[in-house]
């Protein structure tokens, strides 16, 4: 696996940085010793392995730009951290250096529900503003499956989505304002009280940018009213095509479900082994639709929904009655992933999108590819977005498993790209898909972009070794020819 | 200049050069202009490539219908323009995506997608005339995006030529994409000054078969505010929700969706608004006319060359305060104000009718006093139009909403020579 490690580490005097950060931070604050630093190598793309040599908390905005501070002082690389839940190994130090561990800003400072709005900092868990806001009846839209851990300052980064994005947008799509430690230590505010920003958006480029231009350290988000009521369906299918094809139909019908999620055949498979939903043992896929807002009118939706899920052939059409049953629909989504580590030693997510027409020709040739390279691919993801998560389930121990899991990767972005796509909608490029950014984008594209970075980041201080394949520190995947 | 008219001429034919003998008014140039529209990307190309070389500043523009905002420019003489760029790269009703060249107008792009019951849901004042690049460089709005957003919302993706020549995209087609920096959301907004669009993608919507709208005439500003703080908290979807008005405020808000849902909303607003001294209900047609009033005002009073026009953005609570911040300024200089509220996204809008003869003088004041009470409230306001003589003696932008430094060498590193609309973006960017 010797090529998923850097092949260059910066050289730090590691006591000498510990003490300096403690007198920012005090020294219960700061981290160094290996089997921490393990803690931190890594995070939600396991296969990619890379130390910090310290891990400093904040506790505040003014602690984090003395640390940034320090850090550009002496050349040290460093980044800012959130839960570590990340799928492409944006939090992790790619040449050593600091962490910025966010973990202990995890304050929600104010909740503003007369303008919808609260104001966290970003160590705060997404799920945290919800179970604050629900009381007023209010919530946090973005809902990564990972919402109960992953961090606001994490999905800045990253620009998350969730299932239920499909109707309320992404990150982006509900951050007011922010106040940022820039990649040179200073502190300025992007976004305002107001809704349109004045001059460039600066605010927008922050977002998604995976931790490289700037570190949060308040967020402004804004808050979305609980919908009046839930309608969950959850209808099986025998044939792949004709659950894809009802989810290109019931969004051409004109309704806008808030989610539409899916599940193709091994995943089935293992959420059933593991939990037993009564699946049909020769159920092809899942398919969750979620409509929310007005009850007026959600029973006939429903029933078109029912009708033409029923013309596709669904065999099986549940529709929960109650926030139990409710629930109940959507464990065997969000369990899935705990499911597939009870099949697979290893697994790596892919995170291609693909305009909701193709998805049907997509899935084919992720199985065409499953069965080239002889590798087991599970399917769940978000189709009403046409983001779709190929699971590639291997064994990283073993070394020509691990390339093949690359190569298969990379054929699956290569198609999503081909038919008008692109090679992630929410998971980011970090480390594991810098070398396909020349399947989407030309080097003038590049160009454009690293001419931003080094606007902010000129000395590619912060967070090193990410997203562009210039920065590739010899573990991504390669791409062949 | 017959010479620049000329060379111009020989990159892109002489069909597509044009000379404005009076200028642009609007611009604050009465002398001869020079408009360049491309038929192909490759010859604009070849134009900002010539422009680039020649160090002849440049105006992008779509069709001209947004030469109200922005500073007056700075020596530009040569407007490019893409409105000869006007195709559907794209339409794919079952994806509800679309691609279109910038010089596409929205009129014509709602008038395609209309046969498939789809439209962009965007509204801006000047949607008649419009183009696609104009509406995504200027990120202009309207009531509806208090349901859809804004183009910063809509947009997936677009092209765009740098002043080098150099094309390059952000984004894409697809509804979620997070490959890279948001180069998209870079360029949208920016009027022109980092590069040219030449092409945008957008997420559509259906067009909601039933509409209707209720209209209540209330008494108060408090009433008309209290009502649409009332919508927005509850369980309604609306399409928009309006405060309109001079002295008396009148509240509008508009459902659209399934027959049975919009009664069922109709019917919850007519029982909140109770105290309303009328309550009117527009559908089908009638709906139509009174969502296109609400932007036929504003888009009239941006092309009057009498009138001020503010955008006042504060948070949904601030709405109120900044709108008595400027009835005070305004009273005292014995104008008029006619005001249109996006109420959910705070953006307030103000017709601001001068005396005659007002000088330029007394606009510029009462700009920056409102400006600087505004920003007590952690709000800003922007001038999105103003008699040419006021302009020339103020900023017409305030404080922006990130750090100027940045913004500033974001400007110098993609433009170094300044040759992209100098002077019209925020003071302080080249
Ligand atoms: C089971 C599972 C399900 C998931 N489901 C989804 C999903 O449905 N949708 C989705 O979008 N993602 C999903 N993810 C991915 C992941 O949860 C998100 O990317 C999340 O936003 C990461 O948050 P984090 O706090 O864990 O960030 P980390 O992993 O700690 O960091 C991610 C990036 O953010 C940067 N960062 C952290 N804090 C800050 C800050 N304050 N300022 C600037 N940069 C910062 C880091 O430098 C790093 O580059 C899933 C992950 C798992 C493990």
């Amino acid at each position: 696996m010797a090529h998923h490690t850097p092949t260059q580490r910066v050289q730090i005097d590691v006591d000498a940085v510990t003490h300096d950060l403690a007198k920012i931070v005090g020294a219960d604050r700061v981290l160094s010793d290996d089997t921490s630093m393990m803690v931190y190598e890594t995070d939600g793309a396991t296969l990619y392995k890379s130390k910090p040599h310290v891990v400093v908390f904040p506790d505040t905005t003014a602690h984090v730009s003395q640390i940034v501070k320090y850090a550009n002082a002496k050349k040290i690389p460093f980044l800012a951290r959130g839960a570590g839940t990340g799928l492409s190994g944006g939090a992790l130090a790619g040449f050593g250096g600091i962490i910025i561990a966010m973990n202990r800003m995890n304050r929600i400072l104010k909740l503003d529900i007369e303008n919808r709005r609260a104001v966290v900092e970003p160590g705060v868990v997404n799920l945290w503003i919800t179970n604050a806001a629900t009381q007023h009846g209010y919530h946090y839209a973005p809902d990564p499956s990972s919402q109960k851990a992953c961090t606001i300052g994490g999905n800045i980064a990253e620009n998350s989505g969730g299932p239920h994005t499909l109707k309320y947008g992404v990150t982006v799509n509900h951050i007011a304002e922010m106040e940022v430690v820039l990649p040179n230590g200073e502190i300025t505010t992007v976004g305002s009280g107001g809704d349109d920003p004045i001059g460039y958006d600066v605010m927008a480029m922050l977002i998604g940018s995976e931790g490289t231009l700037g570190i949060a350290t308040t967020i402004t988000v804004k808050l979305t009213r609980n919908p009046q009521g839930y309608k969950t369906l959850l209808a099986v299918f025998h044939d792949i095509d004709d659950a894809t094809n009802s989810v290109s139909e019931i969004i051409a019908s004109g309704m806008i479900p808030a989610a539409l999620e899916m599940m193709d055949r091994l995943i089935i498979k293992a959420v059933e082994e593991a939990f037993g939903f009564g699946f049909p043992s020769d159920a092809e896929a899942v398919l969750i639709v979620e409509l929310d807002g007005l009850t007026v009118g959600m029973e006939e939706q429903a029933e078109q929904i029912v009708r033409i899920c029923k013309e596709r052939n669904a065999a099986n059409i549940q529709v929960a009655n109650s926030a139990a049953e409710r629930d109940l629909l959507w464990k065997s989504r969000k369990q899935a992933f705990g499911a597939l580590g009870r099949i697979a030693k290893s697994y790596l997510t892919q995170d291609g999108v693909v305009p909701r027409t193709k998805l049907p020709e997509v899935l084919r040739t992720v199985y065409e590819i499953s069965k080239k390279y002889d590798m087991r691919i599970a399917n769940v993801f978000h189709a009403g977005d046409g983001n779709i998560h190929p699971i590639l389930l291997f064994d990283e121990d073993d070394p020509a498993q691990e390339k093949a899991v690359l190569d298969a990767s990379g054929e699956i972005l290569k198609k999503c790209v081909d038919v008008g796509g692109t090679i992630t909608g929410e998971h980011g490029v970090g480390v594991e898909k810098m070398a396909f950014m020349t399947l989407l984008f030309t080097p003038e594209d590049l160009d454009l972009m690293l001419t931003v970075r080094s606007l902010f980041n000129p000395d590619n201080l912060l967070n090193p070794g990410k997203i562009f394949p210039s920065d590739d520190m010899g573990m991504g995947i390669q791409l062949d020819g | 200049m017959a010479d620049l008219k000329a060379r111009f001429a020989a990159i892109v034919g002489t069909e597509q050069v044009e000379r404005l003998d009076e200028g642009v008014a609007e611009l604050g140039v009465d002398e001869p202009m020079t408009r360049v529209s491309p038929k192909t990307t490759d010859d604009l190309i070849e134009a900002v490539k010539f422009a680039n070389t020649e160090s002849i500043p440049l105006i992008p523009t779509g069709n001209g219908s947004a030469f109200h905002l922005g500073n007056l420019p700075v020596e530009g003489r040569v407007l490019l323009s893409t409105r000869n760029l006007h195709a559907t790269v794209d339409y794919e009703p079952r994806d509800l995506t679309g691609i279109f060249q910038a010089g596409k107008r929205l009129a014509d792009i709602q008038g395609e997608l209309g046969k498939h019951d789809q439209f962009l849901a965007l509204d801006p004042p000047n949607r008649a005339s419009a183009t696609i690049g104009g509406i995504v460089s200027t990120n202009v709005s309207g009531p509806l995006r208090a349901a859809y957003g804004t183009p910063r919302d809509l947009c997936l993706g677009l092209k765009a030529v740098m002043i080098d020549g150099t094309f390059v995209k952000g984004g894409g087609r697809v509804v979620k994409n997070v490959a890279g920096y948001d180069m998209t959301r870079m360029f949208l907004g920016s009027l022109g000054t980092l590069g040219v669009i030449v092409e945008a993608a957008f997420r559509l919507h259906p067009i909601p078969t039933d509409r209707r709208c209720v209209i209540a005439s209330m008494k108060s500003w408090e009433a008309a505010q209290s009502l649409a703080a009332q919508v927005v908290h509850s369980e309604l979807q609306p399409l928009f929700v309006e405060l309109v008005g001079e002295t008396e405020p009148t509240v509008l808000v508009g459902f659209g969706g399934i027959a049975e849902q919009v009664a069922y909303q109709v019917e919850r607003v007519e029982s909140l608004a109770k105290d309303a001294a009328r309550v009117e209900i527009a559908s089908g047609d009638d709906f139509d006319a009174r969502h296109a009033a609400l932007l036929d005002a504003l888009d009239a009073a941006h092309r009057d060359d009498t009138r001020l026009v503010l955008r006042i953005g504060t948070a949904m609570t601030q709405v109120l305060p900044a709108r008595e911040i400027l009835m005070r300024l305004v009273d005292e200089r014995h104008f008029g104000v006619q005001s249109t509220i996006h109420y959910p996204s705070g953006a307030q809008y103000a017709i601001v009718k001068m005396d005659e003869g007002a000088s330029g003088e007394s606009t510029v004041e009462l700009v920056e006093r409102l400006r600087k009470e505004v920003h007590a409230l952690n709000g800003r306001v922007v001038v999105e139009s103003a008699p040419v003589e006021a302009k020339r003696r103020m900023d017409v932008w305030g404080e922006p909403t990130g750090p100027l430094a940045v913004m500033e060498q974001l400007k110098r590193r993609l433009d170094p020579n300044a040759l992209l609309n100098r002077g019209r973006y925020l003071r302080g960017i080249p």
